[in-house]
């Protein structure tokens, strides 16, 4: 006796969502799942603290993972990175992580006018940089509420870092509504090859948000970020040369403000459907802060599990940036401030990307990303920074990870 | 219970052990209040007074047998817990046991009489209700006459204590009574607890795996328990109209808010026999049916 599978008989095919049928007031399964409610049962609605990170996981989780980004003829980097997290009880969850970067490949050093139009020049010399970094993190919950702490360091020949931040976290109304708050500070050195001279600079960072469930399959989050700091932001190696007629051209080295203030909106909404698995999320962001620089981010994402539990998520960005206000790509005087890095630009930017999951056993996990960016002046409405060169980008990170 | 009972959860070790405690004792009462194996449950006592006098019932019996006759009425009367009685007929006519042992190569058809005599003792509509200064009481009019609740003890069990887990605070956690199951929630990452469906004619395979986020998922199937008949596989669920086992459908598995709501709809299915699938399609909303010759009906 053969065992295929004929098409599948559907009589309801005008009620393929399965809450009609659910909901029917004649269909059977509605008239048993009234009858039911006479019993002492209870259904639950999803909390808002099952859609944040992965808090009360017993046993631990180790993950080890290569990531390599790759820009268009310019910077590579690879960074083989190892992280943990463990939870000794419920309430308390302790992680951390070290990584360590290779940066190799040609920065741009110069940006010279001299061929009429601006143009990017690299230095010659090619940049190999290590960069070793680790951040250790705990939190520990009472009731609905959870404090976190974190600590982390980053160091390069000319370059270290050390920050630090707390959090705060409550879950109210039934667990529907979680509001949290964080502070954080960072302590900066900058160095430049072959000078002794070292830089400071120190910055603050507030956050406060709320998530807020809104249906058993929905639920949206909001947080507002402000930061300020002080310090030397330059970049040692940069300068601009414009040239204006025949004789020497006008220097001008990479210089910023001594102080930021900068402010950060993420708002974001996530909608499951049971149906075909898969949630949706829609992100939007907003960044302003005073040296000028405007940006906005939308971000579409839907993460669809598989029957095997593999997972996997298309996400596409699209970003524009309005440039700082002393951003230009020639200087007809030399000024106080002035800066030709093209991160501080006006442009837009689209990100492709895909991350998928694979398990392997029921402890054992693979995890790809994949991501395409691109970025072009003209993409930004209203137009970009003129002769702004393209950046395109790609990015691959590969892990494994352990649960035991 | 007679089942093995397993519970899965995402949390420390001093939380699940609380957790497993209150499952074993929930199904230790669950089982000592409604079992009809124990001479002192209600379901005992009710049977016991068959023919006598009318039982006062509890609260919670009364809200489970007013589900089971929602059960008998929403089946068209096949779903019926007063045909407990075919089963002993049935068995004594060779015991009912998986299609592997080696006791289960042939049973006989039991004789016309005998058949005609237990049919007589069957039909829920026969019970009488009373309802007098807000309690509720049942009364079995014939000497021989009985209410087994089969399976839906054993799902109510299952949903009574995922709510209690649920009130301790744990919601990733997985109950599985022999079969059915129930989840209090999803994994803490959002991800579903991942359910392999028993393949009804192949012992060890699966026939699918079914993602559950949280709520009842129990299968009634011929493939476990069943009689065979002159080479012919019929189920261990009986049609109360004609005394004989159903047959049709190898098997049918549910998903609903509740592991009642999914089993009874599973077991009505079966006892549709070839027209279970149809039956599921207007019935529920999460389902996959098997028929004996391999055709399929889901809603996944």
């Amino acid at each position: 006796m053969g065992w295929e599978v004929a098409a599948v008989a559907a009589i309801d095919s005008l009620c393929r969502s399965a809450g009609a049928i659910a909901r029917n007031p004649t269909s059977v399964g509605f008239l048993l799942a009234s009858a039911a409610l006479a019993l002492p049962l209870s259904s639950t609605p999803v909390q808002a603290g099952d859609f944040s990170s992965p808090a009360g996981v017993d046993a631990a989780e180790v993950g080890v993972a290569y990531l390599r980004y790759q820009e268009n003829g310019r910077m590579r980097a690879d960074a083989p990175l190892l992280w943990f997290n463990v939870s000794p009880d419920e309430s308390l969850q302790i992680g951390g992580s070290v990584d360590l970067d290779t940066l190799s490949g040609a920065s741009v050093q110069y940006v010279s006018n001299r061929s009429g139009t601006p143009v990017h020049a690299l230095s010659g010399a090619s940049v190999n940089e290590r960069r070793t970094g680790s951040e250790v993190h705990a939190s520990k919950a009472w009731g609905e509420q959870r404090v976190g702490v974190s600590v982390a360091q980053s160091r390069e020949t000319d370059y270290r870092s050390q920050s630090a931040a707390i959090d705060y976290r409550i879950e109210t109304n039934a667990r529907n509504t979680t509001y949290s708050v964080g502070l954080g500070h960072s302590s900066d050195e900058i160095g430049k090859h072959g000078s002794p001279i070292w830089r400071a600079r120190h910055s603050q960072d507030v956050l406060l948000g709320v998530t807020q469930l809104l249906t058993a399959r929905s639920l949206v989050q909001s947080n507002l970020a402000y930061g300020w700091g002080s310090g030397d932001y330059n970049d040692p190696y940069k300068s601009t040369l414009s040239f204006f007629g025949p004789g020497a051209p006008v220097v001008q080295p990479d210089r910023r403000p001594e102080a930021r203030h900068h402010l950060a909106w993420l708002s974001r909404y996530r909608h499951f459907l049971p149906q075909i698995n898969t949630a949706l999320g829609l992100d939007y962001r907003y960044y302003r802060d005073d040296w000028g620089v405007r940006a906005h981010t939308v971000e579409l994402s839907a993460a669809h599990t598989l029957e095997n539990g593999a997972r996997w998520v298309p996400l596409l960005r699209y970003y524009t940036q309005h440039a700082a206000d002393f951003y230009a790509q020639s200087f007809a005087v030399r000024s106080a401030t002035g800066s030709s890095d093209t991160r501080l630009a006006a442009f837009g930017a689209l990100t492709l990307g895909l991350r998928f999951e694979w398990p392997l056993t029921a402890q054992s996990r693979v995890d790809l990303s994949l991501a395409s960016y691109r970025q072009r002046a003209a993409w930004r409405p209203g137009g970009g920074t003129p002769d702004l060169p393209r950046l395109d980008a790609g990015y691959l990170m590969l892990g494994y990870v352990w649960r035991f | 219970m007679s089942c093995r009972i397993e519970l899965q959860a995402v949390s420390s070790a001093p939380v699940f052990a609380k957790a497993a405690a209150t499952v074993e004792a929930e199904t230790r009462r669950i089982e000592a209040h409604f079992s009809r194996y124990r001479p002192d449950s209600m379901v005992s006592r009710i049977n016991q007074a068959a023919g006598k006098q009318a039982v006062v019932l509890d609260a919670e019996t009364a809200a489970l047998l007013d589900f089971a006759d929602h059960c008998y009425r929403a089946s068209g009367g096949v779903f019926d817990i007063t045909s407990g009685a075919l089963r002993q007929l049935w068995a004594q006519a060779g015991s009912l046991a998986a299609p592997l042992a080696a006791s289960a190569t042939r049973h006989r058809l039991p004789d016309a009489a005998a058949l005609a005599r237990v049919c007589a003792l069957i039909g829920w509509e026969k019970l009488v209700w009373q309802r007098a200064h807000g309690e509720t009481s049942i009364f079995l009019p014939q000497p021989g006459m009985e209410i087994d609740l089969g399976g839906l003890g054993k799902e109510y069990a299952a949903d009574r204590a995922a709510t209690l887990l649920r009130q301790q605070g744990l919601s990733a956690a997985l109950l599985n009574f022999g079969g059915d199951l129930h989840a209090c929630g999803p994994w803490p990452d959002g991800s579903p607890w991942q359910v392999g469906i028993a393949h009804p004619r192949q012992p060890g395979a699966l026939l699918a795996t079914l993602p559950l986020f949280q709520g009842g998922l129990a299968s009634s199937g011929d493939y476990a328990r069943c009689l065979l008949i002159d080479g012919v596989r019929y189920s261990h669920l009986f049609d109360p109209r004609s005394g004989y086992p159903v047959r049709g459908l190898a098997s049918a598995t549910v998903l609903a808010d509740t592991c009642l709501v999914a089993g009874a709809l599973a077991s009505i299915a079966l006892l549709h026999g070839a027209a279970g699938g149809d039956f599921l399609a207007s019935a529920a909303s999460r389902y996959l049916a098997v028929d004996d010759a391999g055709r399929q009906w889901q809603r996944r």
